[in-house]
Parts: C-alpha cells; structure tokens; sequence
C-alpha cells in the first residue's frame, strides 16, 4: 500500500461568482490548460432559455480555446426568478483530444453537483438522463480508430429536473464532475421574483426554527483520525487524503482522510440542553460532555465502473466551536474506512471522491483499488 | 228375510226410506211403532222414534250427512227397531254415501296458485271429466257414485299431491316440466374465439371485459357486463310469467373487488353464496313464447370463469349452459415504412382483407406471454407509406451500422418529427387502442452536441469517426428538426496546424540572390547596393586600393542583411528570397569583386542566425493559413464517420489551398485542422407513453424483440407499480393486496429511476420508469444500480426488467406482476397511470 498523498485544498469566497477550483494535476503532455484557467463564454441570463443557444456558447468556446485546452466548463444563467422560470439550464462543455475525452465518456459517466449552501444541501445526479430501452453503452472506439484532434463536446441538462432540486428561494453552485475531472462551479441564485410577495417574519421564524433543529448523529461511528491524515487548513475548505492504490485483501481497510476549517449552521450546533437526545445519538463525548457541533460533509463517491455516483453525508462531530468575524467556524481531521459506508461501490475499480460542504469543496482524491478479496 | 236393499247415494241427499215391515210367522203386516235408527257403523247418525207404522209400510225422508273429510265414503245403515217392546231389530236399508264434489288446488313450487292448468277425473270407465283451474288454481269437479282417479294435464308435472286432511281436497304442486335455453348470446357465431387458443368454444369463449359498449351481438356486448336472452328450449312451450332459473358459478381467482361479479337486474331473486362463488336468481318470460333478459357483471380482472346455467327448475337450473372467461383485448394501429414489409408478416382479416403485421415470429410469442395475463393483443389497422427519397429518416443499414448493407433502413426521432411523410393514425375512440410506430432505430431526445477539430494529414481523408463514443449516432439532418443539415460549418474554418510544425521546418533562412546592374558611378570600384523589397536605405561599398571587401564593408552588408528581416512580410510576399541589387560597374574585369560580393552574402546568411517564419502553411503575414470549412467537400458516409476532401488551388497563381500544403508536418506540409459541428443521439429500442408507442423491429431473436412489446404495452397496462418520485401513486387494483406493491427496499421487487441521490424507497440510478426487478439475485437489491446486473437467456426476469437486449432474458411476467395485470381495469391504456384514481 502506498503512503497517502495529500491533496491541495481550494478555498472559495463566500459569495465569489464563479468559484473556480484550482488544477487537478498532470493531465496529457504539452497541450494543457485547466479547467481553473478556462472561462465560459458568460452568455447572458436570458440566452440560456433561447433556442440553438447552445450554438451561442459552443461557437465562441471553440475559437477561443480551439484546440489547446481539456476540460470540463459549465456555464449557465446567474439568477434564476422562480416564478417566471421553470427550470435551471446548465451548459456544459467537454473539451479535450479525442484520445483524452475517449477514455471519459461523456456525458454517459459524469454527474451533476449542485449543493444548496445555506442548508448545506447536496444534489447529485448523472448528467445524461438515461432511458430503459436504450441501447446506449459505454463503448468506445477502439483507441486505433479515433482522427487526430479535438473535439468539445455539449451537453444542455436541466438541473432542477435532472437534480430534483427544490425550486425555492435560495443560492445554489452547481458543478459538474468527470472522475477526476471537475468542470468550475456556477453560482446561481434563485429568487422569488419581484412579483412573488416575501414575508420577512416568516423567513425569520423558519430560520429559527432551523437553528432549533438537533444535528443527525455522528456518521459514521466517532473514530480518531489516522496519523497521516493531512493537517487542518488554516483557511476555510476541505482536504482529502488517501493512498493512490489500495490492494484489498480479506478483512482490509480502504481509508478515506481529511482535514477541514468550516462554518458551522445553527442547526450543526449540538444543544446542551437536549442532554437525552445528545446521549441517545452519539453527540455526547467520552468524558460526558456534550460535543460542541456536528457539522456534515458531503463526500461524492465516483468508481470508474459506475455511471452514477454515491454520496454519503459525514456527520463530523467536534468539542469545540470559535468565532471567526462573528461566525461560528469548527474545524477537525477524520479517517472513514469507506468500506463500513453502506453500499459502498467497492471492488476492481478506481474510486474518485470529492467532499463539499457549504460553498467549499475539495479536489479529488483517486484511490486505485486493487480487489484481491476472493483470492 | 227380505234381501237388505243396497245402493249408492250422494252426501246431503235425501234418503226416503220405504220398507214393509212384517212380523210374526205369519208375516202379517206389522202395524204399530218402531224406531228408526240411521247408523254409521255403530255410531247412530239419528234416530226417528216411535214411528208409526201403517199397514205394515213406512216411510221416511233423512238428510244424508256429508262424508266426512277424513273419509273416501261411507256405509249408512237405516236399522228398525220395532215389537211390542221394540225387542226386534232389522235392518231396512244400506246405503254407500258418496261425496259429491272434488276440489283441487294446483300451485307451483313457490306455493302460488297456477290458474289454468289443466286436469282430468277418470271413474273407471266411461268418459272422464276434464277441467281447468280457475284464476285462484282451484279447480272443482262433480263426482260419481264411484272411485275416482284424479290426473294433471302435460305440461305440468305433479311434484306433489296431498289430501290427507281433507280427501277431495287436493293440493297438488306441478311444476313445469319444460328445458330451458339461452337465446343469446349466440356462441356459434363467429365472433366469439375460444377461451384457450386452439380451444373449442363449447368448453368456454372469451369474453372481453375491458370492451366498451360495442353491442356487436353479445361478442363484446357491455364489456364485463353480458346481456343474456333466455326462452323455453321450445319456444311456443313458454308461458307468460315462466320461470326460468339462473345459475352463475364464479371461479372467483383475482383479487380485484370491484366491480363485483353478480347477477344483475332485471334478473330476481338474485343470490349469492359460497362466497361469492355461486350466484343465482331468475327471471321471467315476458309472453307467451316469449323470452327473458338478464345481465351478468363479471368484473374487470382476467382469467376468471363463469359459467352460466338456465333452466325451468329451481334447484338445478342446468337446461343449457355457457362458459365464458374474461379476457381483456387491447389493440393497435401499425404504421411502418413499405420497405420494413419484407420482414413482416402478411395476414387475413375476417372480412378478407390484407394486412402486414408484427412478424408471425415475434406475434406468436407476444400472444403466449399476454395470454398468461389473459391479455390479447390485435391489429386492428395497418399503415403503410413511403417515405420520400432523401426524407432524413430514410437510411441504409449500412449507414446506421457502419457496414456495407445497402438495405433501406428506417430511423426515427423520440419526438415523431422525423416520420417521412407517415399517415396519421385513423382518430383513437377506444380508449383501449395504442398506436405503434414501426422503425428500425429510434433516437433518444437527449441529444448531444459535438464540436471536433480534425487534423487532417491528406488531400482525402476517409473513416473520420466523429465521436468517441460508440453509442451515438450522427445523421445527415439534424434530429429532432424537420430539415436542417446537420453538419454545420458556417463560421468554422479550416486552419493549418503550424503549431505542429516543428520550429526548423518553419523558422527558415531566406534565399540569398545577389544581381549585379551596371551603374556608372563617379569611382570606378565602388558600389551601391539596395534590397528593393525588405531593404531599407542602401549601403555602399568600395574597392578601391583594396584587393577584396574590407572588414568594415563585411560588416556593413551584414548590417544591412539583418536589417532585412525587420520585414518578414515583404520576405515572405517574395517567397522567402531577398534579392540584392548590386549598382555599380559591370564591365570586364569586375568579376573578382562580384564574386566578393556575393561570397560575402552567402557567408553573412550562414553565419546570420536570422530565420523568417516562412512555411506552405502560413500566409504573408507569417499566420496560419485558414478559410472557410465551405471549402472542404465533407461526404456524411455513415452515421459515424465522416470523408474530407481538401481543395487545391486551381493555378500557381492563386492562393495556396489547404489541398497544397496538407501533410505530415514537415518544411512543405503540415496537417490541416477541420472544424465542424453536430448533434447526435443514441438510440434505443421503443416507448410508451399517452398510447402511444415506438418498437424498433431489431435485428435479434424474435423472442428478444417479443419481450420489448410485452414490456412496452405492460408499461401501457400500469406497470409497475412504483410511485413516482414526486410521490404520484400508481393505482393498484381495488382488493388486491399491497403487499405484491413491494418495492426492492421493502421486500419486493419494483423500483424506478430517480435521477439523483438518495436511492431509497424503491428508487436506483438506472433505467427509465418504473420497473420491476423480480429474476435478479436479491441479494444485489440494495445496491443503487444492482450491481450492474443483467437477466441473461440463462437467468431470465421478469418482462417489467428495465431493459433488454439481444437474447431472451425476459421471458414472461413475474408473478406478482402477473396478478396485479390480471386484476387490472384495462378498460384505458391510453391514460396516465400515475396519480390515477382507477385500478
């Protein structure tokens, strides 16, 4: 088993348009440019609703980046009103060489993101909607075959359908992964619309009502996070860790690490008075007091022999909280042994995990997976 | 002793007694008194004493007394008693007392009376009596002095005959002794199919329930409502008011609860027991020779069998019977290209006319697999047409599969916009009616736009594939738009790929050519010399008292030569060469400084590390050249590759054409990139949805292609019956037990696709709807897309398996679904299942 090698986190503004995520590593050879370095073209808002507006967005993508990038953009309206809307348009662009983007098909494989930050919300859907009958395959032509060049490749999707979101009030970042691929985040923001009335005391009391909400116990179970795990950021954000290749063998472990500094929501705060509540889930430590928050972590499980991916919520459990410019933030490492997760997609694959909470997310961690279990 | 007189009276008659009495030995006339005693037996009826008796003769009148009711007859004996003391005794007289009248009461076996039925009384010999009851079933004779013998007249037959209270009073119950028949429906006519394919209707006919009211002579009749018309086995034998009995026998095997099988009005005395099972009641002929109407319900679930038996008796009304068992008839008009004809099967409708139709293949199959859930499946249109040529659904299947296959092919789009010029269906008034659109290859409405940039080596390029992944296809119109080209070019541009170029083979040194042009100056050795083109100024040289180019003079050229290249443009617009203009003498004895001259050019371009960016594939200005992708003939060959052809330039003196300069990057040639845009989609084998469905006619077993058309029209029946994720219900049949609902997180079987996290509650990230994963290990149900797993020939599931392939791994409806499609209402598949109310 190899050492784990920590992974860059990135650190996003609170409220930055377009939260860009840094490089990912070596991708193929001279030709390079990341995705963190690659912009939309910023159509605007009502184009994404028009007709053939994607040739509005292809065309100018192409001649700016002609052949010389790989990656994945997205690109979409920056606010969206409820009432005259029905839906969220998400462009997507896949750029690469035929070689490259061969071996990642999309957008059979890659999933949609889109988190909901101020209820720390998590939407994950795949990209491509597939049918029952469809004869549609993974299958690519053979590597001998493929023209030499480029090509970008488009793919409109309605994130409200496609993710199921709620259709309400609110901000939400949407991104789209690739395994280890993860395209920009769009940040969107939903509006009721300057029609819809808005009840300021309603939000209030909604929110307050959140804020008097017990977090969901611990998950998974309390453990100390193993030696190597990376160190807690100084910033804001999430790191991950994990060995490259992992060769399971009977009774083995796959161990996922990660640091990470986080705003911590009202309702993430343990309340010391539901001292019943607290014990029967966890939320008290082993010295008897009650923990200070317990705060959720998104980890999105994409395996190179899965088209859609998992998520699984950590549930972080920390003894204590601190203010930062009058908010509350928490911080802490972990060590998950993924293959406690229920229905961890494990076996001869290769997984590619990525963690989000609120606005922040991690780069993704690839683990090998070298499955010598029935052996 | 005179003989005792003996004769036969009537009750209530009167008896004049006349006798002569004598006494003593003499037989002198009696005279004096006696009494008279009248006597039954022992028993003295009445006695008239102290009667005078005059010249031995008396006389007297008595009221006979009715026959007892208990009693056939009687004997009455009138007895004197006479003498002195009236010590002697004779009887005068015996008499047998007959009763006069015979009534008789003649109900039926519902104990009311039945008026003219008709009766005969026989006293041995001699003409009988006859006779009819009257309005109250009462019928009364006048007896004989004789035995009688008392007779119901046909068709009535005697259940019962009772006078044990009162012996000329008869209670007779008859009842009719006549058969039964059921007038209709009429099983013989031909409408009616066997209840098991291959069947004799006399065993059982299928009646379909989901029938609207067609009235076509009782075959669909009410849909699950029959409407029988029964009458006497001989018609003219039928009295007004007969009854005639009803016995329905329900074989009672679905679960569905509504509605209620069960005799229905106008029938009477309706009845039901053995839960349910056995239903009976009756009804009467309207007329004489008339008939007799009543409805029997038999519910909306199929595979159920009733049988129905009349007749005139109540207790086993079995005179005629008919069997009949539920079966719901789902149709479809066909529409399909003529070309698709040679892989269809041309059939006979009962009225003679032709059709073509699903592949008898395929068809046998369908009707084996929809029989298990007592479904059948019709054509009842076909529509052919011909696309026009050129129409974008109109390929060949080499086209579609990349092969050589010349076989015209017919492709359409999810949407329908890509029909060819396909007749629309005749206007759908049953609601239990689909339209199915034949195809070789339909595409799916998520579509996906690609953008290559090809780098091209050759004039010719043959096979560029245009996407990397398989599953696509690409055709010469865009899908889902009536007419519009699908590779579009418009705004893109051929450019050559410089970048590929390597830095010697494009970084170059310019031609040196150095030409000599007699100028006389005032000094005979000296020079002046210019570059017109790229030169700036002129440098002048001299070499006088020289025998060669000084060192500085050396230093001037090269000054001057490298000024040069401040003006690559002006090198490259002659070529990449720099011409030297040498002014100054020419004569002879010149030519060592010419040589000079020109020796120093050359050694100053080798020394020089100047270069101009000079290259076939740049233009003046030193920039990749580029034109529009109008220029490039792009052949569409299949619907996944593509054929370029670069243009060349027609004379040396146009412009260099990317045909001129396209190839390995070298010093002369370099690749080409193409630039083009198009929209693909992937296809897949058919859809339901609104009655609606699109079957590809695949290339594979017919058993394969026989699943994909139960699995489409199960979806059409309400299949499965997984709520949607926005919590919409799929309706289970009333009465049916939820428990066959159970979905893959609570013990069951169904799930459906949900496009994001969380998969729980039934819902997996894979297939399109509602389905049911009844075959597959249970151990792989928790998993969100069951561990990829798939049915095989081998290890088959059920129809309602989401997806299919090219063998027959779905053979047949699983049990559950099984069930829940028997007890389906199937009165509708053209609605939406979800969120309705009816099951």
């Amino acid at each position: 088993m190899s050492s784990g090698v920590p992974i860059r986190a990135v650190y996003c503004g609170l409220v930055a348009a377009g939260l860009l995520l840094a490089q990912t590593g070596s991708r193929e050879g001279a030709r390079k440019l990341m995705t963190n370095e690659l912009e939309a073209v910023r159509l605007p808002d009502s184009a994404f609703w028009e007709a053939g507006s994607q040739d509005h967005g292809l065309d100018p993508l192409v001649k700016k980046y002609k052949t010389s990038h790989f990656g994945i953009l997205v690109d979409g309206p920056r606010e969206v009103m409820l009432s005259s809307r029905e839906t969220l348009p998400l462009f997507t662009y896949y750029m690469g060489s035929y070689r490259a983007t061969a071996k990642r098909d999309f957008p059979r494989v890659a999933s949609i993101v889109v988190m909901a930050p101020e209820r720390n919300e998590i939407h994950v859907a795949p990209l491509l909607e597939k049918r029952g009958e469809s004869l549609l395959t993974g299958e690519t032509e053979p590597e001998a075959n493929l023209p030499e060049g480029y090509q970008m490749i488009f793919q409109m999707v309605d994130v409200r359908r496609r993710t199921e979101l709620p259709w309400r009030a609110g901000r939400v970042i949407s991104q789209v992964l690739l395994w280890d691929l993860q395209s920009n985040r769009l940040e969107t923001k939903l509006v009721a619309g300057s029609g819809a009335f808005s009840d300021p005391e309603k939000e209030k009391f909604l929110a307050a009502e959140r804020a008097k909400q017990d977090p969901p116990a611990p998950f998974p179970a309390v453990s100390t996070a193993a030696a190597d795990a990376p160190a807690v950021p100084q910033e804001i954000g999430i790191v991950l860790a994990a060995p490259r290749v992992v060769v399971l063998e009977k009774q083995g472990r796959l161990e996922l690490s990660g640091a990470w500094r986080l705003p911590v929501l009202p309702e993430e705060m343990v309340k010391p008075a539901h001292a019943e509540y607290n014990k029967a889930n966890g939320l008290v430590q082993a010295g008897g007091g009650a923990y200070a928050a317990c705060v959720g972590v998104h980890l999105v499980v994409q395996s190179s022999e899965e088209e859609t991916a998992d998520v699984y919520t950590l549930r972080l459990p920390v003894a204590q909280v601190e203010m930062v410019d009058g908010q509350p933030v928490a911080s802490g490492r972990f060590t998950v042994n993924l293959l406690q997760l229920p229905d961890f997609p494990v076996g001869e694959a290769t997984l590619f995990l990525s963690a989000y909470s609120k606005e922040w997310a991690s780069e993704p961690a690839t683990i090998g997976v070298v499955d010598r279990r029935q052996q | 002793m005179p003989d005792i007189v003996k004769e036969d009276i009537f009750e209530e008659s009167t008896y004049k007694v006349t006798a002569t009495i004598k006494s003593g030995l003499f037989s002198s006339k009696y005279k004096g008194k006696l009494d008279l005693l009248y006597k039954k037996g022992d028993t003295v009826l009445h006695t008239d004493p102290d009667v005078d008796v005059n010249k031995g003769v008396v006389q007297k009148d008595y009221p006979v007394p009715k026959v007892p009711d208990t009693e056939e007859t009687y004997v009455l004996k009138i007895v004197a008693n006479y003498g002195k003391n009236k010590e002697k005794t004779r009887v005068l007289a015996e008499a047998t007392v007959w009763p006069k009248t015979l009534k008789l009461t003649v109900k039926d076996t519902e104990n009311k009376p039945l008026k003219e039925v008709p009766f005969e009384v026989s006293f041995g010999s001699g003409q009988p009596t006859r006779g009819d009851t009257d309005d109250k079933g009462i019928g009364n004779v006048d007896l004989k002095k004789a035995a009688y013998e008392l007779k119901i007249k046909a068709p009535w037959e005697v259940i019962s005959n009772k006078n044990d209270a009162k012996k000329r009073e008869h209670e007779i119950v008859v009842r009719r002794n006549m058969e039964a028949k059921i007038v209709k429906p009429d099983l013989t006519k031909p409408c009616w199919s066997p209840a098991t394919e291959g069947g004799d209707t006399a065993a059982g006919v299928r009646q379909y329930v989901n029938a609207p009211k067609t009235g076509e002579n009782g075959c669909d009749g009410d849909g699950s409502v029959i409407e029988f018309e029964v009458a006497c086995k001989k018609l003219t034998d039928g009295l007004k008011n007969d009854k005639i009995y009803i016995k329905v026998e329900f074989s009672k095997l679905a679960e569905r609860s509504t509605p209620v099988p069960a005799l229905l009005a106008p029938a009477q005395g309706i009845a039901s027991a053995n839960n349910g099972k056995t239903l009976t009641g009756f009804v009467q002929l309207a007329a004489d020779g008339g008939t007799a109407k009543f409805k029997l319900q038999l519910g909306y679930a199929g595979g159920e069998t009733f049988k129905v038996s009349v007749g005139y008796s109540k207790d086993d009304p079995s005179d005629d019977t008919q069997t009949f068992v539920t079966w719901r008839k789902i149709t479809y008009q066909l529409r399909f290209p003529k070309l698709m004809k040679v892989r269809m099967t041309e059939k006979t409708r009962k009225d003679g006319t032709k059709y073509f139709d699903l592949p008898d293949a395929v068809f046998n199959v369908v009707k084996t697999r929809l029989a298990a859930v007592f479904v059948e499946y019709e054509n009842i249109k076909s529509h052919e047409f011909d696309p026009p040529q050129g129409a974008p659904c109109l390929v060949t299947r080499g086209y579609l599969e990349d092969s050589a296959d010349t076989t015209p092919v017919y492709v359409i789009d999810e949407d329908l916009v890509w029909l060819g010029g396909a007749p629309s269906f005749d206007a759908v008034a049953d609601k239990r009616e689909t339209t199915i659109t034949f195809c070789d290859a339909a595409l799916d409405e998520s579509v996906k736009t690609v953008n290559p940039t090809v780098s091209l080596k050759a004039v010719e390029t043959n096979d560029v594939i245009i996407d990397t992944a398989v599953s696509y296809k690409y055709f010469v119109k865009r899908p889902f738009q009536a007419d519009m080209v699908n590779l579009q070019v418009a705004g893109y541009e051929w450019v050559a790929d410089m970048a590929a170029v390597a830095n010697t083979d494009k970084n170059v040194k310019p031609t040196v050519k150095v030409e000599f042009v007699r100028e006389d100056r005032e000094d005979w050795d000296e020079y002046e010399i210019t570059e017109p083109n790229a030169g700036t100024g002129s440098v002048v040289i001299n070499f006088t008292g020289t025998d060669g180019l000084t060192t500085g003079d050396k230093a001037k050229l090269k000054t001057f030569y490298e000024a040069c290249f401040d003006k690559a443009t002006e090198i490259r617009q002659k070529n990449n060469v720099l011409t030297f203009k040498v002014s100054g003498p020419v004569a002879d004895g010149h030519e060592a400084q010419h040589r000079d001259i020109t020796n120093a050019f050359n050694a100053i371009r080798t020394a020089s590390a100047k270069t101009i960016l000079y290259h076939p594939g740049l233009d003046e200005n030193g920039q990749p050249r580029k034109g529009p992708m109008s220029d490039v003939t792009i052949e569409h060959v299949t619907s996944r590759k593509l054929k370029f052809k670069l243009p060349k330039r027609a004379s040396d003196t146009e412009a260099l054409k990317p045909g001129d300069f396209v190839g390995e990057a070298s010093a002369e040639k370099c690749p080409v990139n193409v630039t083009y845009s198009m929209v693909g989609a992937y296809t897949y084998n058919g859809h339901a949805g609104g009655g609606s469905q699109v079957l590809v006619l695949r290339n594979v077993i017919p058993e394969a292609i026989a699943a994909t058309v139960c699995h489409e029209l199960g979806h059409a029946m309400g299949m499965s019956v997984m709520p949607t994720a926005s919590g919409d219900t799929i309706p289970m049949p009333p009465g049916v037990s939820a428990d066959l609902a159970k979905h893959v997180d609570n013990g069951g079987w169904y799930y459906r696709n949900k496009s994001a996290a969380p998969y729980s509650n039934g819902f997996r990230a894979l297939h399109q709807g509602p389905h049911c994963s009844n075959g597959m290990p249970s151990g792989k149900k928790t998993h969100q897309k069951f561990e990829s797993w798939s049915p095989t020939g081998a290890s088959p599931a059920c129809i309602m398996w989401g997806s299919g392939g090219g063998e027959d791994s779905r053979t047949q409806y699983c049990e559950n679904c099984t069930k829940i499609l028997k007890a389906r209402d199937l009165r509708n598949v053209r609605k939406t299942w979800a969120g309705s109310a009816e099951g």
